[in-house]
């Protein structure tokens, strides 16, 4: 028996209604289900942006550099909580999870390397670099809007987009060393390097909640720790989404209520830090040719990627998944722009501005094609 | 009976849909090229920005005065601003006259020793004082090829030795220094920006000179510093561009002014000029300086004529007429130097001893007051004419002055001046007051 299967039938939402769902931003990592603005901020940045506007101005989105890395660390807390919580039955969701989106990331990643090469794109990065990094936006996944809470497929969806995070974020924070230093040494000190980092503001982080006096000076505690994780990173230009990751794992694990304490306090900070996220994603757009080329096997491989990732998951799982996983998974995670703004602080700059571009105006994309082929009836 | 289900699943059915459109669009985009005109200049040897990068490279300007400020306090010890009195006359100009009316200016000097600071002084112009102190200064060498002296000053125990480990040229490119100024009080740090450093071969040098991008704008004699507090160098005038002498060329300058004992500049007697369009068709050749006069009973008298060019002096290339008075000036006097010059379309080789540009001093012309004075009935005494070499010279007196008090002489005749010099005992000084065009001004004429 599947869950999708044999569960209560959805309510039919209006497109009114679904069009509504996307401006909600209840919960837009997935930790609780909604969908991420998306298509909402990204525009709005774009407009507020220095090709447009011109209220969000160079300098200005120079100086959201380490607010941004601040917002990128937050979000790896949020995914590290929810690795961290794994019971041992659930583990079997995150090997389904770590698949759906290996798979996406294979196909994203490969025909976008061949076109790549195909086409001759003036790149100033490795195209391998960049189709990976394409390929690692495109792996991650959020869920639909909320008419559809009590959909047992949705929630399904729900956990398996929390988790489809883990594996992009390790590779991705391999792709950012490995663009400075292409090396297997390098590659191997920095990896250490960066879990080394998130483990030691992780214990500090930890050793300081726990001693915290009164919500005002634990808020204190999160905020600068957060603050930590985001400013570390930046200065030695490792992954500040593994870093969180590594954090928020550990303090799930870690004997106390840290958990329970950063997801409380975060939840006050977490919405206008993703709005940030996407408004500097928004106006940090450059529709460059390069970018142009790009987003078309954004779109189109990621829907297949996503389609033949759930597939292949929910054979691993029957037990577990529905098999009209996929079209649940298309949505685009906040994640996703997410990496490609850290990889637009890294990488060279023809080949940021069009991997941030394409994520980006790709997410829009996709959340209008979920829109439409988002299952509006039970599946049978 | 239930009727059969279809073979695959809707799931399945949709997977194999899409994946079949998506392998047709891959089909369809890789038919297409990216057009050339399109394209982005790659630069893939430049290393990927650090995420703080953005930020850091427009490090504000309170980080930056912050950084200046403690490379002042580090550098300060070494600084001194001398105040050099300048009679107007050229650096490179052959005589040290002392004219009226002189100019003031401040100019910074680096400590070589605790007692001594290096500074670039112009030919015929004194060390007057130090900026913020009472003590005076005092000249303890001079190269008047480069117009460097040492001029020992107070000394301090600490004079930051450290400065003198000068960075290599390299390492300035895409780099912030700071520019010391000399001023009333005190020296005055300028950050600037270089682009890039090149070097470039001066004669005078033995160390080739640092061009920096055109961002220097400092007066020559400026100094400038690392912002690790070393030495860089000192800036000068090179053919109308400003340029940075080494701090290694500028030690080793002041060590040989150190051991050495000064040497008059030498004259080879002649006067050049460029060589134009016209000129080098005229004789043939096109590098060099060209011969406008040789100075009668002069070095070159007999060797050299109007018309020759000369090409090198000691095997040394002179292709302008400044470059051709330094490597005169650095023959010493006495000394034999080879010539090398085109005459009818010839190359000759030959020898010239150099004599000294400043003539030796006549005891007798010194002496005298040697001024041609014409009455200015009721108002004074008009100089018509000044001897050279004179006490009238030394001091600064030219024709056309209205002399208007000599000593205690109000309104003094001719007669007057030439009694009251005459009465003045040898090394005296009188006062003379004079009219120069619209201004009144006071000099001092030493009788010897």
């Amino acid at each position: 028996m599947t869950a999708g299967r044999d569960g209560p039938a959805r309510p039919r939402a209006s497109a009114l209604g679904r069009v509504a769902g996307l401006f909600r931003t209840r919960a837009a990592l997935g930790l609780g289900p909604a969908a991420a603005p998306v298509a909402l901020f990204v525009p709005l940045g774009a407009l507020l942006g220095p090709q447009l506007l011109g209220l969000l101005t160079v300098d200005v989105l120079a100086h959201l550099d380490v607010a941004v890395s601040v917002a990128l660390a937050t979000l790896g807390v949020f995914v590290g909580i929810a690795l961290g919580r794994l019971t041992p039955p659930s583990r079997r969701i995150l090997v389904c999870a770590s698949v759906e989106a290996g798979t996406t990331l294979l196909v994203v990643t490969l025909v976008t390397f061949a076109l790549a090469i195909l086409w001759q794109l003036p790149i100033d990065a490795p195209a391998l670099a960049v189709a990976l990094m394409l390929g690692i936006c495109a792996s991650v996944s959020s869920v639909g809007p909320e008419t559809a809470l009590l959909d047992p497929t949705r929630q399904v969806a729900a956990h398996i987009a929390d988790l489809d995070d883990v594996a992009p974020i390790v590779i991705g924070a391999l792709v950012v060393i490995a663009l400075r230093e292409p090396s297997a040494w390098h590659l191997a000190r920095l990896g250490l390097a960066t879990l080394l980092a998130g483990a030691a503001v992780a214990v500090a982080g930890w050793l300081l909640f726990e001693v915290a006096r009164g919500t005002a000076e634990r808020g204190v505690y999160v905020i600068g720790v957060l603050v930590m994780l985001g400013g570390t990173a930046a200065y030695l230009a490792l992954s500040p989404l593994l870093m969180g990751l590594v954090a928020g794992t550990f303090w799930s694990l870690a004997p106390g209520h840290a958990d329970t304490i950063i997801e409380s306090d975060l939840r006050k900070v977490q919405h206008p830090l993703i709005v940030l996220l996407l408004l500097t994603a928004g106006a940090s757009l450059k529709v460059t040719p390069v970018a142009i080329w790009l987003l078309a096997p954004f779109v189109i491989f990621r829907v297949s990627g996503k389609l033949a990732g759930s597939w292949l998951a929910s054979r691993y799982a029957r037990d577990l998944l529905p098999a009209d996983l996929g079209t649940w998974l298309i949505w685009p995670g906040v994640v996703g722009i997410a990496f490609a703004l850290n990889f637009q602080q890294v990488a060279p700059p023809v080949a940021g501005e069009a991997v941030l571009t394409a994520a980006a105006l790709g997410s829009v994309a996709a959340e209008v094609l979920a829109l439409l082929v988002m299952p509006a009836a039970p599946s049978r | 009976m239930t009727p059969a289900g279809p073979r695959f699943s809707r799931e399945t059915r949709l997977l194999l849909l899409t994946l079949a459109v998506s392998v047709l669009m891959l089909l369809l985009l890789a038919r297409f090229r990216f057009p050339e005109e399109q394209g982005v200049p790659t630069r893939p040897d430049r290393p990927p920005a650090a995420p703080l990068e953005r930020l850091a490279a427009r490090a504000t300007y309170d980080e930056l005065a912050s950084i200046v400020a403690d490379l002042e306090r580090r550098i300060a010890p070494a600084l001194v601003v001398l105040r050099v009195e300048s009679s107007g006359g050229d650096a490179q100009g052959a005589q040290p006259a002392v004219s009226l009316p002189s100019t003031s200016r401040w100019v910074p000097g680096v400590r070589v020793r605790p007692d001594a600071v290096v500074a670039m002084v112009p030919l015929g112009a004194s060390v007057m004082g130090l900026a913020g102190s009472a003590a005076r200064p005092e000249l303890e060498a001079y190269d008047p090829l480069r117009a460097l002296a040492i001029v020992r000053v107070p000394p301090v125990a600490d004079a930051a030795p450290g400065i003198w480990e000068a960075s290599a040229p390299r390492e300035l490119d895409g780099r912030y220094v700071a520019v010391v100024e000399g001023t009333l009080g005190g020296p005055t740090l300028r950050p600037t920006f270089l682009g890039r450093a090149d070097s470039i071969a001066d004669v005078r040098w033995d160390h080739p000179l640092l061009v920096l991008g055109g961002a220097l704008q400092a007066p020559p004699g400026s100094l400038v510093f690392s912002l690790d507090a070393r030495f860089v160098g000192m800036s000068v005038l090179e053919e109308g561009s400003l340029a940075v002498v080494p701090a290694q060329a500028l030690r080793d300058v002041v060590d040989r002014l150190a051991r050495a004992t000064p040497q008059p500049l030498g004259d080879l007697g002649v006067d050049v000029q460029p060589l134009t369009p016209t000129l080098i068709a005229a004789t043939g050749t096109s590098v060099g300086v060209v011969v406008a006069h040789v100075e009668p009973d002069g070095p070159a008298d007999g060797v050299l004529a109007f018309g020759d060019v000369i090409e090198s002096i000691g095997g040394t290339l002179a292709p302008t007429p400044r470059t051709f008075g330094i490597l005169a000036g650095r023959v010493a006097p006495g000394n034999e130097v080879t010539v090398r010059i085109v005459r009818g379309g010839e190359y000759l080789d030959v020898a010239i001893t150099a004599a000294s540009a400043a003539p030796p001093e006549d005891p007798d012309v010194a002496a005298r007051l040697g001024l041609v004075l014409g009455a200015r009935r009721g108002n004074g005494s008009e100089v018509t004419g000044v001897e050279e070499g004179s006490a009238a010279a030394r001091a600064g007196l030219a024709k056309g002055d209205l002399i208007t008090a000599f000593g205690e002489e109000a309104r003094p005749t001719p007669a007057q001046i030439r009694r009251a010099y005459a009465r003045a005992g040898a090394g005296t000084w009188l006062l003379v007051g004079l009219t120069r065009g619209d201004r009144h001004v006071i000099v001092a004429l030493e009788k010897r």
